[in-house]
Formats: C-alpha cells, sequence, structure tokens
C-alpha cells in the first residue's frame, strides 16, 4: 500500500521497540482496571482489603509466600448470592435489557424514516426540516433535564418506563446520521428502479432503502443500545420504584450509605459491563463505522 | 437525477410527512416544548414540580451570589481544559503510536484501547471510587508498591479534580483515538510521499501534511470533548458516592443543576442553570465554526 | 405492445425556462426510436416523463391509446432499463428479475417461468443465484434487460444502458440488444448521447437539443441530410467541417469563397442557393468527402490546396489534420497511403455531397428540401 522504501523493515528497529513499549504500557494501564474488577468480584470482604488482585496465601515476614501461592479461600461466591438472590439484580438486569432494546429498535426506526424523508424526498418544509434536524443537535441534554422533568410530571409519565424511553426514540443525531448515509449509498434509480416494478414507499422503505444502510442500522442499533444502556441521569430522575430500576442506578445504590460489601458491587459492576463489553467487542468494526461516520468524510 | 420538484403523481403528498411524523412528534413534544418551557422556567421559583412562583431575573443573581455556582464553574472549566489539553494530544499519540502500518495486529491494540468507553460512565465511576479509595484503592497500593508513594493519598478527599481527570482520561482516551485514527488513516497517501520525494522529513510531513489533513477531525472531537466536560455529572457523582465531595470539590455545573432542581426541588432555579450551560456550549460552539470556517478559507 | 405518443411535451423546474421545450413524438407499435443528443438537450427528461419518474409540466403522453399523465410508473405497463442498472444488491439476480412480478401478485409457477425464459434468452441462467456484486458490468447489464423482459410491458424505456461498459462490449451488446427487439418487437425509446450507438440501434433517431427535437429520420436519413447545422455536426464521427464563408456567382455557376479557398456550387444545390447569393453561410463537409485523387470517382471534381499537419493512421485509412490556407483545421479521411506532414496537398472534393447552411449553431440546411423531395418522418 505504500512504496516509501522500508529501510528497517527486518532486523532490529529501535523505534518500533520504543512504540511497542509504549503500546504495552498504555496497555497495561488500559487493562489492569478490567483485571481488578474480575478478581474483586470473586473475594471475599476481608481478603478486598488485604490484597488488590488475588489473595496470598499467609508467609511469615522472613519468608513471604510469592506472588503465585494464591490463595483460593479468599475466592467467594457469596457476592453472587446476596446479588442475586437478595438485592435482586436480576430483575434491574432485565429492566436494562427491556429500556435498551425498546429505545434502540425505536430511535433506529424514527431516526431511519426521518433520514430517508429528508433524503430522498421533495417535500414543502423540507428545507426547515433539515434545519430543525441540525439545530437541535446544538441542544444540550442539560438544558432540557428540569423542564423535561416537569413535562413528564404534568404528563403523568414519571415512573413509568414510557417517560424514560419516548423522549428518547427520535434523536435528531440519528437523523442526520440516517440522512447522510441515505444520500451517499441509495442511489435514486433504486427507488425509481422499485416503483416502476410496482413497489409502494412504505415497502420501499423496508425493502429497497433499509437494505442499503445496513451498516448503518447496525452502528446506530450498538450506539443508542450502549448509551441507553449506560444511562444513569434520566432514570435516575424519572423512575422512582426500585423494581423498576435499570442496572446503572441499581449498581450506584448497592453502595448504601452503611457499610456494603465491596466484593458485592463490583460483581453488580461486572453483571451490568460484561453482556455489553462482549457485544460490543464482538461487533467493534460496525460500531467504530458508525461512530466515526459523522467525522470523517470518505 | 435531482428529485423531480412536484413528482406527485410518483407517491401520495403524505407520504415524506408519514416519514417524518415520529421524529417531529417526538421532537416537538420532548424537545422543542421543553426548551421553550425551561426559557420561562428560568424566571420562576419552584417547590417541586406542582409549586411555581415567578421570580423575575432573581435566578440568575442568586446564581452569581452563590459562591458553590461559581465553583462548579471553576472545577467544570479546569476539567474541560484537562481534556482538551491533556487527554486529547494523548489521544492523538495513542493514533499515532497505532497509524504506522509495521504495528502488529492493529485491531487488537485498538479494541483494548477502547474497552473502557464501553463500561460506561456509571459503571466506571462505581468502580474508580474503588480504585482511588485512600487506604485499600488500587491506585495507591500499586503506585505505593513500585514507587513508594504515600498509601494515604487523599485522592477523593482533597485532590478530587486530579482523580476524576485521570478516571476520565482511561475512559475516554481510546475512544478519542479511534476519531484520530480514522482520521490519520484517511490522509491523503500520494500527498505525504509527494512531500517525501520533495525532501521533506518526518516532522515536516506530520505538520505540513498530516495536521492540515486531520484539523476538521481535530475540531469535531475538540468540540465533542467540550460538550461532554461541560456536562460532566456521573463520574463525580458516583465516585463521590453521590455527593459534590468535602467542600465542593468535585461540583460540576450539572452536578449543580441537579441538586438544586432534585435535592431541593426548585426546577425553576435548575432551568436558569441549563440556560447559562447552554450559552457558554452555544458559545463554544460558535467560534468552532468560526475558526474551521476561517482556516479552510486558509487552505 | 403498443403506440406510444408525446404530445406539446414541456418540462420546466423552475416555471421559467423549460429543459423539455414542446415535443411531438409518436413512436409507433414494435419501433425502436433512439432520442440522442449532447448532455442537457433534455433526452433523459423526456424519457423520465414517459416512465412516470418526472412530473409533466405542459402536454399530454399517451401509452397504448391511454393519457398517462397521472398514472404512476408501476401502472403504465412499461419496463425501464437504467444507465447504473439499478440492481437491488441485497436480491439474487433471480430475485431482482422476479421482484415486479411478484409486486404484481404473478402465481409463483408464471414468475418461475418468465424469469427462466428471460435468462435462457440473455443466456444467464447459470447466475440466477448470484447476487449482483459478484457479476460483472456486462452481466449485469443483460440481468437488468432481463428485469425489462420478464415483466412483457407495453414499452421498454433504455436509460443510457450500455455507457457504463467499455468499448468491446458495448459493441457486442449493442448488437444483441437489436436483435432482442427483432425477436421481441416491443415498442423501445432509448437514450443515448452516443451518436454512433443511436446510428447502429435506432429504427429512427431523434436528434434533441435545447428542449427541442431537431430533426427525426431514420439513421441515413439524419445522416446524408441534415436538417440543420446542429445535427449535421453532432451526427457523424469524425465530424462534419464548417466553413463559413459568402455564395457569389461569379458567371459560370455559383462559387463558394471561405477561408481564402473558392470552390463551385455543385448543380443540386444551385436553386437552393439563387435566394442567398452574397449571403454568409457555412459550408459543410464530411471528412470522408475529400480523396487524394482526382479520378477515384465522377464526383471528386473540385480540388483544394491543403497544409498537412499530422497524419493518424487507422489501417485501411487514415486520418488527416490539415489546414485551409487561412489557417482554419478541418479534418479528412481518405485511403491510407503516405502522405508527408507540412507539405501542401492537393486534395479533390465531392463537391455535390457538401451542404450549406445558414449562420448560427441551428443554421438551417439550405439544400435539405431539394434532396428530399418527400420528408418522410421529420415532422411525426
Amino acid at each position: 500500500m505504500s512504496t516509501i522504501p522500508k529501510t528497517k523493515s527486518k532486523g532490529f528497529d529501535l523505534n518500533m521497540l520504543v512504540v511497542y513499549v509504549l503500546l504495552v504500557v498504555f496497555a497495561a494501564i488500559t487493562l489492569v482496571p478490567f483485571v481488578y474488577l474480575l478478581f474483586s468480584a470473586f473475594k471475599s470482604t476481608e481478603s478486598f482489603f488485604s490484597f488488590v488482585l488475588w489473595p496470598i496465601q499467609p508467609g511469615t515476614i522472613e519468608d513471604p509466600s510469592p506472588w503465585y501461592a494464591v490463595d483460593w479461600t479468599g475466592f467467594t461466591l457469596d457476592n453472587w448470592k446476596t446479588l442475586f438472590l437478595e438485592a435482586g439484580i436480576l430483575r434491574a438486569t432485565i429492566n436494562s435489557f427491556f429500556i435498551s432494546s425498546m429505545t434502540a429498535i425505536l430511535a433506529t426506526l424514527f431516526s431511519a424514516m426521518g433520514g430517508y424523508a429528508l433524503a430522498k424526498y421533495c417535500f414543502k418544509g423540507r428545507e426547515a426540516a433539515t434545519w430543525v434536524v441540525l439545530g437541535s443537535l446544538a441542544i444540550p441534554f442539560a438544558l432540557l433535564i428540569a423542564p423535561g422533568y416537569q413535562l413528564l410530571y404534568w404528563l403523568g409519565l414519571l415512573d413509568t418506563y414510557t417517560g424514560l424511553i419516548l423522549p428518547g426514540v427520535a434523536p435528531a443525531f440519528g437523523v442526520y446520521l440516517f440522512r447522510q448515509a441515505f444520500i451517499s449509498s441509495l442511489p435514486d434509480a433504486l427507488i425509481e428502479a422499485a416503483r416502476i416494478d410496482g413497489c409502494g414507499d412504505v415497502r420501499i422503505f423496508f425493502q429497497i432503502a433499509l437494505p442499503m444502510v445496513r451498516p448503518m442500522v447496525g452502528a446506530f442499533l450498538l450506539i443508542t443500545y450502549l448509551a441507553t444502556w449506560n444511562n444513569f441521569i434520566s432514570p435516575q430522575i424519572v423512575i422512582q420504584s426500585a423494581d423498576k430500576l435499570p442496572l446503572s442506578v441499581f449498581v450506584a445504590q448497592l453502595r448504601g450509605p452503611y457499610g456494603t460489601s465491596w466484593g458485592m458491587i463490583m460483581a453488580g459492576t461486572l453483571v451490568a459491563v460484561t453482556p455489553v463489553l462482549v457485544l460490543f467487542l464482538m461487533l467493534q468494526r460496525d460500531f467504530i463505522a458508525g461512530l466515526t461516520a459523522g467525522a470523517v468524510k470518505g | 437525477m435531482a428529485m423531480s420538484k412536484a413528482a406527485a403523481r410518483q407517491y401520495p403528498a403524505w407520504v415524506p410527512y408519514f416519514f417524518l411524523l415520529p421524529f417531529l412528534g417526538i421532537f416537538l413534544i420532548f424537545i422543542a416544548y421543553p426548551m421553550l418551557l425551561s426559557a420561562t422556567m428560568a424566571f420562576q421559583q419552584n417547590a417541586g414540580p406542582g409549586v411555581s412562583e415567578p421570580v423575575g431575573l432573581k435566578n440568575f443573581s442568586w446564581m452569581v451570589q452563590d459562591p458553590a455556582f461559581w465553583i462548579a464553574v471553576k472545577n467544570t472549566t479546569i476539567f474541560a481544559a484537562a481534556s482538551v489539553f491533556i487527554q486529547l494530544p494523548a489521544a492523538l499519540g495513542l493514533a499515532l503510536l497505532l497509524n504506522s502500518n509495521r504495528i502488529k495486529a492493529r485491531g487488537l491494540w485498538r479494541m483494548i484501547f477502547f474497552a473502557p468507553v464501553l463500561v460506561g460512565l456509571p459503571f466506571v465511576a462505581v468502580l474508580a471510587s474503588l480504585i482511588f479509595e485512600k487506604n485499600t484503592g488500587l491506585l495507591n497500593v500499586t503506585l505505593h508498591a513500585l514507587f513508594g508513594f504515600d498509601k494515604e493519598f487523599p485522592w477523593l478527599q482533597e485532590f478530587v479534580m486530579p482523580a476524576l481527570i485521570v478516571a476520565a482520561f482511561w475512559m475516554y482516551v481510546g475512544f478519542n483515538m479511534i476519531y484520530f485514527l480514522a482520521a490519520l488513516q484517511n490522509v491523503n497517501k500520494d500527498l505525504l510521499e509527494a512531500a517525501q520525494v520533495d525532501g521533506a522529513n518526518a516532522w515536516q510531513r506530520f505538520r505540513n501534511v498530516t495536521i492540515p489533513a486531520i484539523k476538521p477531525v481535530a475540531a469535531f472531537v475538540v468540540l465533542l470533548s467540550l460538550i461532554g466536560s461541560f456536562q460532566l455529572f456521573e463520574l463525580p457523582y458516583l465516585m463521590l458516592n453521590e455527593s459534590a465531595g468535602p467542600e465542593n470539590r468535585g461540583l460540576t455545573l450539572v452536578m449543580y443543576l441537579y441538586q438544586q432542581g432534585f435535592d431541593r426541588g426548585d426546577l425553576g432555579y435548575a432551568s436558569a442553570v441549563g440556560w447559562v450551560l447552554a450559552v457558554a456550549l452555544f458559545a463554544f460552539a460558535i467560534v468552532q465554526s468560526a475558526i474551521s470556517r476561517r482556516s479552510e478559507a486558509d487552505a | 405492445m403498443a403506440e406510444v405518443s408525446l404530445n406539446q411535451l414541456h418540462k420546466s423546474y423552475d416555471g421559467k425556462t423549460n429543459v423539455v421545450d414542446g415535443i411531438d413524438l409518436t413512436i409507433s407499435d414494435g419501433e425502436f426510436v433512439v432520442l440522442v443528443g449532447p448532455s442537457g438537450c433534455g433526452k433523459s427528461t423526456t424519457l423520465r416523463m414517459v416512465a412516470g419518474l418526472e412530473d409533466i409540466t405542459d402536454g399530454t403522453i399517451t401509452i397504448a391509446g391511454r393519457v398517462v399523465n397521472s398514472v404512476p410508473p408501476k401502472d403504465r405497463d412499461i419496463a425501464m432499463v437504467f444507465q447504473s442498472y439499478a440492481l437491488y444488491p441485497h436480491m439474487t439476480v433471480y430475485k431482482n428479475m422476479a421482484f415486479g412480478l411478484k409486486l404484481r401478485k404473478l402465481p409463483s409457477d408464471e414468475i418461475n417461468r418468465r424469469v427462466q425464459d428471460a435468462a435462457q434468452k440473455l443466456s444467464i441462467t447459470h447466475l440466477l443465484d448470484r447476487k449482483p456484486k459478484a457479476l460483472s458490468g456486462g452481466q449485469r447489464q443483460r440481468v437488468a434487460l432481463g428485469r425489462a423482459i420478464v415483466r412483457n410491458p407495453a414499452c421498454f424505456l433504455f436509460d443510457e444502458p450500455l455507457s457504463n461498459l467499455d468499448a468491446k462490449l458495448r459493441a457486442q451488446t449493442r448488437a444483441e440488444l437489436k436483435q432482442l427487439h427483432h425477436d421481441l418487437k416491443t415498442t423501445s425509446i432509448y437514450v443515448t448521447h452516443d451518436q454512433e450507438e443511436a446510428m447502429t440501434l435506432g429504427s429512427r433517431v431523434v436528434v434533441m437539443s435545447g428542449g427541442h427535437i431537431q430533426q427525426a429520420g431514420t439513421p441515413l436519413e439524419v445522416y446524408t441530410n441534415p436538417s440543420n447545422r446542429f445535427v449535421a455536426g453532432f451526427i457523424g464521427m469524425p465530424p462534419m467541417n464548417f466553413i463559413d464563408g459568402v455564395i457569389s456567382d461569379t458567371g459560370a455557376g455559383p462559387v463558394f469563397e471561405g477561408g481564402d479557398v473558392r470552390l463551385p456550387i455543385a448543380e443540386g444545390l444551385a436553386a437552393a442557393v439563387k435566394k442567398v447569393a452574397n449571403q454568409k453561410v457555412v459550408l459543410g463537409l464530411r471528412p470522408e468527402h475529400f480523396s487524394l485523387h482526382a479520378g477515384e470517382s465522377p464526383h471528386h471534381q473540385a480540388s483544394v490546396e491543403l497544409m498537412v499537419k499530422v497524419v493518424e493512421p487507422l489501417g485501411a485509412m487514415m486520418d488527416v489534420y490539415a489546414e485551409l490556407p487561412n489557417g482554419q483545421r478541418v479534418l479528412l479521411r481518405t485511403d491510407a497511403q503516405p502522405l508527408e506532414v507540412d507539405r501542401s496537398t492537393t486534395f479533390y472534393i465531392a463537391m455535390e455531397k457538401a451542404h450549406l447552411f445558414e449562420p448560427g449553431e441551428y443554421g438551417r440546411n439550405l439544400g435539405q428540401s431539394i434532396r428530399t423531395p418527400e420528408p418522410t418522418a421529420v415532422s411525426v
């Protein structure tokens, strides 16, 4: 891909060594908290306070145990028992799955529909609608917190999933992304061909248009899903009943004012983080393509 | 092949509106209306969502007289500055390290650096609250073991802002790196080679080809970073156990808004804080677009 | 099978300028009509109005006796082949071809029969399970054709269907299209900017420019008898040479004077030029009407001295770029033979094949009415 002569492509290269050392250090700093999280979730309170990572068998001062002498009795599943049997994390997990799925699916559908209208139709008010979309990209979330709460109070939507989900299902950001996607990867001729073939407009949207922007559909589903899963402030404000809380607020509340088990909090965090982490690392290519689509143009 | 002006026979006139309707409906009810509402609420005092009373401009005068507000402004500004001047350059540096096509397993490195952002703010905050603990936290224990650093170093008691900055750095540096890396991969290879043929050294190539090419993305990332920084809430709120920390050391503008609106129940005052924040962010956006427009004109 | 007729067709996007400005054209049942012209001449817009993809500003379109102005595309009984082929990338070739039939709720065995038939006709049976991405340009083109054929429509519309193919494949596909039309005999309207494609494919060629029809006729008619200077210059490759000058009568018959040469006007044109004596005219000479030999045909009588500048051998023929005494360049095509550059050489011109035009881009052909006593299809 490059015709720049590689002067030292074989053999020892000091530059590359420095690069790799830097990368390894950075990667270690990045990964250590994950390791910490993993170990802490399985440690008893006692070993949690005595050992940062894994518990080590007790030795003497003259002859301390080496780091690899793991004390397996320091590990426990008690955190998990409390978490699932007493604290009820399962319910919060289901809530999180439900809220995130609903938000992601509806937001993707409505964004795609809006973007499609702006990209592929001529109609009165199209310019104005496009400006509304671009303009509302600049509205900060913080501005909507207080009046949004007031509105939900008036609508009687506080402490409901509707009140949590509905305001987020038509993000201007998504409409904008899909508008760009349709402009760049859905040729007009395809729509016209479908029209001549006898396709109605709704069917064109679902059978012809959406498949053409499939990567954006995937990326946007993932982005919205992740954002909703990790949203704290909205459920913190909107939801009051304990059985309706998603994981973000649930895990934060595990730390009560009166001494809670750190191990259990870490186990809860692990429960909250693992599904998304696995899902997103599997699909990272789509996800990253979607993230950078707005910023980097071909 | 532009769309015909009035191809009325191709589809019924209501079709485009049908597609736009969900967005427009939600936007009007849950974005546009609250925005207007907050413009009126900013001049009210509330006791919970049910009780309000007009107070004119008093919300704003109370705000400027409240030392806590200024602490929040200061903390938020420090955090934003650290994001832009420490975290973003580091992200660019990391992207440069990964940009060489001689790096093996670039995808794996990218995945590692990207992982923290997937954890999500509330969970990072909870995790960080343990890592920054005084005696037992991972950070102090590690620093003590490696460098003999003070094991009792009071991150969450006295050095709250540095702790926040470090935690945010850990979480976002890889995320921002993704943008820079994408931009770097898009730099015209022919241009770099032409510069090399012209005799430019590595630094000159970076300065004269790479930097101008990634400028638009850099501007975008800076704006994104500022918007995020000025709305910082979850990280300090949860790291400091649902508080602003001792002596409001971790108080941010949105946390101030939250305290006023939901702990004190004065949604009117919170709306006023929201407007101050929004105006600041609008100003950033305008400055940013002016700068990028000017540099486009230069190019 | 149907007759398609356009009546005073107008199209305007801004309400002021007409992109299509009063087109009258009747395409009889089974005819293959090619609309040809430079880009922006209104040919594509005309076709898209027939398809129903563009609104009609004014005028009427009739397909098989039915005015279709307000009929949506799907109900016009037409099929269209797009320049980009517009195949659905996520569907197999089979599904691409069957899509329109399925939407029309045809029974599945009927759909299958039609798709298989069309695939056989186009020899793409082995491609039916593939997706468009896995096909070459030529294969995609066939699939696009197949999608049109299976519909068995009243009329085929082609929008530059060959312009994305390379030259060799284009020529081959052109021949196949002609064969296909011969077999199916479906009324066809074909849009192209390539005059060669228009000449080889069309049973009738409609030359368009500026939203108007400049001339409509058989390929040979528009070539030998262009109605005006635009058509003369657009049809034919290499293009006709134009020399500005005046007609003067020396007593021995009318003479064209221009480009510092004097050329006698042939008998057939003499009557026509009487009216324009001493007026500015434009002489049109096709490259192949020059020769290096006087005796080659009884026609090459008039001679002219030209400075040869560039010679391009083409095999049996050669193109010669030469200069008139006044420095104007002309392009000639003659039999290949040795010729020295930068030397003044005598060429003989078949003046009875020359054209005289009124000045201006669309200057009328002064001799047309003489040569075509009965202009057959000019204003259908």
